[in-house]
């Protein structure tokens, strides 16, 4: 088994605001093979964007990584300079496809001239050649390559996305990450977007670490898949079983939340409560206020990940 | 299935309970940063000075504050007194009223009572205090006379100082008269001492007796008469220099540090006089006349010649006497050579030659006894330092007094330093007019910011929903105006305000149009923001919902637009309270002046008498107008964050 | 959607038409309100008085004379001051107002008769008032333009680094700073100043009317006129520089801060640019917009000049000019001193909204 790609290893990221201390990533760890895709699951506010941003380092202040490693590429990336991990890591080795493109693309600068710029600093292309090769990844996203000369405002939304996708694999990195790439896009653009990122994951064999709070987009592209709730992950495994076999109850409500086309009919479950605040999550397992299965261990103690199967993890008093 | 909802148990919350509860919550989220809690703390102190200040203020504060009277007993351009304790020394002052006697001398033989009102005060630097005088208001005291009538009586007022140095002065002595009628007991008129009524003589003449200032006999010679002439050119001296240098009451608090005087020893006059008696000798020699009388003429003449040169020859040693008795005997010799001129029929000329030298020996002879040029004081003072009592007595003619009396007795000595912050022109007390000037000044401000946010709101609100003509009349109203050049404008609108408005409420009147015409420029910028934001919450999905529920415009607009905008509306109405403080000061200095005691109206005095030299006086108002501003553009910056949130990390 | 010369000259058109409404506003309020009138009336009076006084004072003269004399002398002075027309009629405030606005519309600016004004420059009126405007307004110029451009160099300089460094201590002390100088009057600064160094250290003349020589005959002596206005320009120039850098900071660290935190900021960073490549890409060249717009209408607005500091310093500059002509009830100077404050900042406006299509592409196509 060769060296996984990636690998999280108790990443803790909290904000540290006026208000109290956000823990926003609270103990995650998780690992990601070459050419594998990660699915990170979870209701707005439980952490996923900022896990991402923590990988690359980009977490806004008052926010910063308090503890734990990730280890990308055999090296430890937690640890590098700034400097090094500008040159090196940021872009060539993970990029990023950011959330609402509508504010991403730098508007007083062509597209062209953007998706250029990366080409020109890290490859050392020319301008022409930047230019070429720019007009190749916007064909490659289904955009037509007079496009270079257009400015973001001239597109539209999902055109937006596509070249924003078209810039995170400019470089060929082996690890993308797609934090909520279809938000804020209607669904015949979702489609178009899901499928591009399929096609890639297929054609250039890139690891994608896709993030989002629609289990169905996850479903498509996920190999493995994390459920992350409050900063902490409470499930996580083979996507195939994790959504067949549920284990932990959020999962489930999760799921079972997702109307169907087929099977049954039967009522949407839905999850009581709403999520707690990170400044100051329940003690023990922080999901218990809202769990129906909920015992007296899960209000003092937190479940630690365990795995009760090869390859699937659950936190949960229920099976540890 | 677990139910979300709570019953909601308690009823309708009154809207002033949640209005206040916003407030607290707005507080303490102003508190929690340091810019929030600097403003807040700076907020609480102005209001309570201006809650003081409010509470004690009276309207001929405000009409009189700038006549030199209201503040007459003040001295004038001196520092704070508490300036001592930093080292910089200075006379104190006191402004001591006494009504009730501090002792009393009844003489029943003589029908004479005394009451005495004292008051000690130490003189401790080097400097004498700048002005001392006392004002009194004596009462009438009646007496019964024998046959049944009732004399009213009035009081001799005699103030008297004990010095350190052990002098006893006796400055004033004032006899009261009545004018007009008055009741028993009444107090009179307030008689107060001046520079006029001051016995210099007297001063003077305890000076010389207690210190001592006797002429040295080798100076003056032993002739008492010319001993005497010394004496009064020396009172003459000392008194040029009482008068001059230390305003003649200042007398009271120096004593003569170096008395000297020398004798004149130039002896060019005398030789020109002696020339002329040459001359004359000379002339007359050659004549041809009797020999009698030109031999008497001539002896006589010799006699004044000699008589001059032994004075010019021993002018190192001679006395005033010798000088005098020369210049007398000389002067008696050319008389003699005048007359016997006259007698011998001598040429017109030459005796109007004798008559041009015996005027001119005179007039020498009245310089020289009247005046410093030959005997020549110096006398220099100093200021005694060490513990005065004053008395100001009332003495009655009176042979049934009463034991005591009620009157008004006030000690003024203007020193080098008054108050908490010193007194600008005229006397006026720098921390009054501060601490009056904070309730005027927040007032302005926070009138005038309100005013205009609250119309600034209005046109925009009504501008951005309904759109259409209204829309474009008020855009190009704020156009106009804020084109339109605000400080010049207030310039010429102030100063034809002085000229237009008459009467006790002018300044009032000024004031308000200072304000008019800050809330007719001010209202413009607000306005334009809230059409924005107008415009922007009127595309909001749940307007239009509103709407489809069949909700009026008048609902809309208070139910949802205005709660929004007033969040904004509030930062801005706190950055815009001193604005006005700022204008109003802006134009007093500039000379525009309406008249009351604020802050701005100080610096204008400083600027009109160019004293920026004066800490005190620049300082303190312009640090008020500055703490003021901070204290709102700081709580501005404050509530700004809480309403935009990105701001929040900053 | 109109093309961009189309919306330039409705632009144009509409600060024309604001022009000229301006224009009979302010006339309305010199002249319409009386004002002008007023303060020549008084000055009239004072003249036929003084020499009226003069001529009693010679002694031998009837009272029915004077009389006479005075009339005659009211009337001419009435005339040369402006207050009649040839044939002695009282010309009414508003043809005077609208003989005001007549004359700026048409840029006609005339002469002025005013001895403040004059006394400006130095020289005696009747005087050019194009000359008065064109001899002062250097002196505003280099002390006000020259800080601004001085203020907004330092901002642009050290702006991006202070908003780098966010939160630290010298970010809070350029708050504070800012906070501080909003609060304090300028004028006051002045003041205090002038206390420090005027009359404790005695390091510069209380007044600065001195410097009036040094700019009229500059060319006489180049290098020791130049020396004298450094010499003179020193002390107002740091009061207003120590004020200005203030706001110029907090406005330039406000704006950075809003552009870092935008999206594309993050997101040029995810992709590994450099510093300084973000810094010239993204964050300057976004807000050139607001920048140029800060940078030129403070340079249009400093010709003004500051009327109650250059008061305090005694300084001859653009504002004690519009003083002096108020105090005076000049309305010629006044208004031509407005039509070219006016004329400047639409000029300005006018270059922003060409600068604007240039720079910002967004405007370009709207």
């Amino acid at each position: 088994m060769s060296e996984p790609l990636l690998q999280v290893k108790n990443v803790k990221t909290y904000f540290y605001t006026m208000r109290g201390i956000v823990r926003a990533v609270d103990n995650v760890s998780l690992e990601l093979s070459k050419g594998e895709s990660l699915g990170l699951a979870g209701e707005s506010g439980c952490g996923k964007s900022t896990l991402a941003f923590t990988i690359i380092r980009l977490v806004p202040p008052p926010g910063r990584i308090v503890d734990g490693n990730i280890v990308f590429q055999g090296k430890d990336i937690t640890k590098m300079s700034e400097e090094e991990f500008r040159r090196e890591i940021r872009w060539k080795g993970i990029s990023m496809i950011f959330q609402g493109a509508m504010n991403v693309l730098n508007p007083v600068y062509t597209v062209g001239d953007q998706i250029a710029e990366v080409l020109m600093l890290h490859k050392k292309y020319t301008k022409k050649e930047a230019l070429a090769e720019a007009a190749k990844l916007l064909q490659m996203v289904g955009i037509e390559p007079r496009r270079l000369k257009s400015y973001p405002f001239e597109l539209s939304g999902g055109m937006k996305q596509r070249v924003v996708i078209a810039m995170a694999l400019a470089l060929n990195p082996p690890l993308v990450i797609a934090d909520e790439p279809t938000t804020a896009l209607d669904v015949v653009v979702q489609a178009q977007i899901m499928n591009l990122l399929k096609k890639l994951k297929r054609e250039l064999k890139t690891s994608i670490i896709l993030i989002s709070h629609d289990l169905s987009l996850i479903a498509e592209l996920a190999d493995k898949v994390a459920i992350m709730y409050a900063g902490k992950i409470v499930e996580y495994g083979v996507s195939d079983y994790v959504y067949k076999n549920s284990k932990h109850p959020y999962t489930q409500g999760l799921i079972g939340s997702i109307p169907r086309l087929r099977g049954e009919i039967r009522d949407l479950t839905w999850i009581p409560g709403t999520p707690p605040d990170l400044r100051y999550p329940p003690p023990g397992c922080r999901f218990h206020p809202r769990c129906k299965y909920v015992m007296e261990k899960c209000k003092k103690e937190e479940p630690p990940l365990v795995e009760i199967e090869k390859g699937q993890y659950v936190a949960c008093w229920l099976y540890a | 299935m677990p139910s979300n909802r709570k019953s909601s148990r308690r009823g309708p919350e009154s809207r002033i309970i949640k209005f206040l509860r916003g407030v607290k919550t707005a507080l303490s989220e102003i508190w929690r940063e340091t810019p929030g809690k600097v403003a807040l703390v700076l907020l609480v102190f102005l209001i309570s000075l201006a809650v003081i200040a409010a509470s004690t203020i009276t309207p001929e504060f405000l009409i009189n504050w700038e006549s030199a009277t209201y503040w007459e007993d003040n001295p004038v351009v001196v520092p704070p007194c508490w300036v001592n304790k930093l080292g910089f020394r200075t006379s104190q002052t006191a402004q001591v009223y006494i009504q009730e006697p501090t002792y009393v001398e009844i003489d029943s033989d003589k029908g004479v009572v005394k009451y005495t009102f004292s008051y000690n005060y130490t003189l401790d630097v080097d400097t004498p205090p700048k002005d001392i005088y006392i004002k009194v208001n004596a009462p009438v005291l009646c007496e019964t006379t024998p046959d049944g009538n009732i004399t009213k009586k009035t009081p001799l007022v005699v103030i008297s100082i004990e010095r350190p140095d052990g002098l006893v002065i006796t400055p004033w002595s004032l006899p009261l008269v009545l004018l007009g009628e008055a009741e028993c007991g009444a107090l009179l008129p307030t008689t107060k001492t001046t520079k006029e009524t001051f016995n210099l003589a007297h001063v003077i003449t305890s000076f010389m007796a207690k210190y001592n200032m006797t002429i040295p006999i080798e100076i003056t010679g032993e002739n008492e008469t010319y001993i005497s002439y010394a004496k009064a050119i020396t009172r003459t001296a000392m008194r040029v220099t009482l008068e001059g240098k230390y305003m003649t009451v200042l007398s009271v608090f120096v004593y003569p540090e170096y008395f000297s005087v020398t004798l004149n020893r130039d002896t060019r006059i005398l030789e020109d006089i002696r020339s002329q008696v040459k001359n004359l000798n000379e002339t007359i020699s050659a004549l041809n006349i009797i020999t009698y009388y030109k031999n008497k003429i001539t002896t006589s003449l010799n006699l004044a010649y000699n008589n001059l040169s032994w004075l010019i020859e021993n002018i190192n040693l001679a006395t005033y006497t010798d000088y005098l008795d020369t210049l007398y005997n000389v002067s008696r010799e050319v008389s003699n050579v005048k007359d016997l001129a006259l007698r011998a029929r001598l040429p017109t000329d030459i005796r109007s030659e004798i008559d041009s030298l015996i005027s001119r020996i005179t007039r020498f002879i009245e310089t020289a006894t009247q005046t410093m040029e030959i005997i020549n004081p110096t006398v220099s003072f100093r200021a005694l330092q060490g513990d005065y009592r004053i008395n100001v007595s009332l003495v009655y003619l009176i042979k049934t007094p009463p034991e005591s009396i009620r009157a008004k007795v006030g000690i003024i000595i203007k020193g080098g330093c008054y108050g908490l912050l010193g007194t600008a022109n005229k006397g006026i007390d720098i921390f009054t007019v501060i601490l009056y000037g904070t309730p005027i000044a927040l007032s302005i401000g926070f009138v005038t910011a309100v005013t205009a946010v609250f119309i600034g709101v209005f046109a925009g609100i009504v501008s951005g929903y309904y759109g259409g003509f209204i829309d474009e009349f008020i855009q190009r109203t704020v156009d106009v105006l804020g084109n339109i050049p605000f400080l010049p404008i207030m310039i010429i609108i102030g100063s034809m305000a002085q000229a237009m408005f008459t009467g006790p409420m002018k300044s009032l009147y000024i004031i308000l149009l200072y304000m008019a015409i800050l809330i007719v420029f001010g209202w413009g910028g607000v306005a334009i923001t809230v059409r924005a934001m107008t415009l922007s919450i009127k595309e909001e999905p749940y307007i239009e919902a509103a709407r489809a529920l069949g909700a009026s415009n008048r609902r809309i607009i208070f139910k949802h637009i205005f709660p929004q905008v007033l969040m904004y509306a509030t930062a801005v109405l706190v950055f815009r309270v001193p604005d006005a403080i700022l204008t109003e000061a802006g134009l007093s200095v500039l000379g525009i002046r309406h008249g009351w005691p604020t802050w701005g109206s100080l610096l204008a005095n400083a600027r009109a008498e160019s004293r920026y030299d004066v800490w005190w006086w620049i300082f303190p108002p312009g640090i008020m107008i500055s703490l003021t501003s901070l204290t709102f553009v700081l709580l501005g910056l404050a509530i700004e964050r809480i309403v935009e949130p990105r701001l929040r990390t900053l | 959607m109109p093309r961009a010369e189309v919306v330039i000259l409705r632009r144009a058109v509409t600060l024309a038409i604001s022009y000229v409404i301006i224009v009979i506003v302010v006339s309305a309020i010199i002249e319409g309100s009386g004002y002008s009138m007023r303060i020549y009336e008084a000055m009239v009076r004072e003249a036929v008085n003084a020499e009226l006084m003069a001529l009693r004072r010679g002694g031998n003269v009837s009272e029915a004379f004077i009389e006479q004399y005075k009339q005659n002398l009211t009337r001419y002075y009435m005339y040369i001051y402006g207050l009649t027309d040839e044939q002695g009629n009282i010309i009414p405030p508003y043809v005077r107002m609208w003989n005001l606005v007549w004359r700026a519309l048409r840029f006609d600016f005339g002469k002025t008769g005013s001895y403040s004004v004059a006394n400006l420059v130095p020289t005696v009126p009747p005087v050019d008032i194009l000359y008065v405007i064109a001899t002062i307004l250097p002196r505003t110029i280099a002390v006000v333009t020259v800080g601004e451009i001085i203020a907004a160099l330092i901002a642009v300089k050290l702006g991006p680094r202070i908003a780098y460094k966010h939160g630290s201590l010298s970010d809070k002390f350029v708050v504070a700073y800012a906070a501080a100088m909003n609060a304090v009057p300028l004028w006051w600064l002045a003041m205090i100043f002038i206390y420090i160094f005027c009359y404790q250290l005695r390091i510069f003349p209380r007044s600065m009317r001195g410097v009036a020589p040094a700019f009229l005959y500059f060319w006489k002596d180049p290098l020791g006129n130049f020396i004298s206005i450094l010499y003179h320009i020193t002390l107002p120039l740091v009061v207003f520089l120590i004020y200005i850098i203030g706001p110029w900071l907090y406005g330039f660290r406000a704006m950075l801060l809003r552009i870092i935190r935008e999206d594309f900021v993050i997101a040029a960073k995810a992709r590994g640019l450099p510093e300084e490549i973000i810094t010239k890409k993204y964050i300057l060249r976004p807000s050139i917009a607001p920048v140029l717009t800060s940078i030129i209408l403070a340079l249009a607005g400093s010709l003004g000049g500051f009327i109650i500091t250059e008061s305090i310093f005694d300084w001859p500059g653009m504002g004690t000019l519009y003083y002096s002509a108020i105090l005076d009830g000049d309305a010629v100077t006044i208004m031509a001193l407005f039509v070219v404050y006016v004329l400047v900042y639409l000029i300005a406006r006018f270059i922003l909204e060409v600068l604007y299509i240039i720079v910002d592409p967004r405007v370009r196509v709207r």
